[in-house]
């Protein structure tokens, strides 16, 4: 089987613009209610509602790399360079809730446990997931080749990928600072609406950015592909 | 630490609320540009006008 290039594929489908800005109303709406309907907790105060931004957070980063490991497994298989691309449009979306996930557990570390950083295994391994996968985005930048690009980038994206299940399970398998997963039937209704509906704005808002720059990574390789079939075109002529 | 439970950690919650909308809000704007920007330049090439 041949491998899909970019004069086979065509324009991407648009992610539409509405549903971008209607997933990001959705996901103020979200905040706000479930900012305004939950009350302060009898340990944590007001603290408790950075539930609402540090767990939707952390889940669509696991749901975006594993966006990665199954596009990766794809390309590695297909050589469908669209994959590629998905996973590596997913990886870009991955990194920044990555980032943003840290930043928030300091920010929720500060004040309950008296310190912005600890080494334990929950923090530490989800540093090195955030690592892997600035090194996956650097890497891209560093190989022109596109096919070898992708092939890289998928190795390194599923040992990424691979580093999540690990990242789920330290708070089980090491003694950490970090709680353990909480269970949503222990969970009274008034807290447990305002994580759902984060959790559901959180996951809209992660698949339009995928799309979005699933779409505009597919415009720059056709582009690159048109200018490069223009200069072979040139040289030929 | 005490006292920063005492006030219910408000300073946190705020500082955590506002670098997620901030962080979301430049994502948005930075990928409705990007993927105009990509097609614009994907049209301008398929007209056979870019050169590298």
């Amino acid at each position: 089987m041949s491998p899909a290039t970019p004069s086979q594929f065509g324009p991407p489908k648009p992610a539409p613009v509405w549903l971008g800005w209607g997933a990001f109303l959705f996901f103020l709406f979200t905040q706000v209610y479930a900012v305004a309907t939950s009350p302060a907790d009898a340990m944590m105060g007001h603290l408790q509602k950075m539930m609402y931004v540090h767990v939707p957070a952390a889940w669509v980063t696991f749901a975006a790399f594993g966006v990665v490991l199954v596009a990766s497994l794809h390309f590695l298989w297909k050589e469908d360079e669209r994959a590629d691309l998905l996973a590596a449009s997913a990886a870009e979306v991955g990194s920044l809730f990555c980032g943003l996930t840290l930043v928030l557990g300091m920010l929720w570390g500060r004040p309950t446990w008296g310190v912005w950083w600890s080494w334990d295994a929950r923090l530490t391994s989800t540093l090195v997931l955030f690592l892997i996968f600035v090194g996956y985005l650097s890497l891209r930048s560093f190989v022109e080749d596109p096919h070898r690009r992708g092939q890289w980038s998928a190795a390194v994206g599923i040992l990424g990928a691979i580093n999540v299940p690990i990242v789920w399970m330290s708070v089980r398998w090491w003694r950490t600072l970090h709680q353990i997963q909480s269970n949503p039937r222990g969970l009274s209704p008034e807290y447990l609406r305002g994580l759902l509906l984060n959790l559901a704005a959180f996951t809209l808002l992660t698949i339009w950015f995928i799309w979005r720059r699933y779409e505009a990574a597919r415009y720059e390789r056709a582009a690159e592909h048109a200018a490069q079939a223009a200069a072979l075109g040139d040289n030929n002529g | 630490m005490g006292s920063q439970l005492e006030n219910g950690g408000i300073s946190y919650v705020v500082a955590s609320y506002v670098i997620t909308w901030v962080v979301l809000g430049v994502m948005l704007v930075r990928l409705l540009g990007a993927a105009r920007r990509a097609k614009a330049e994907y049209d301008q090439a398929a007209k056979g006008e870019f050169r590298t």
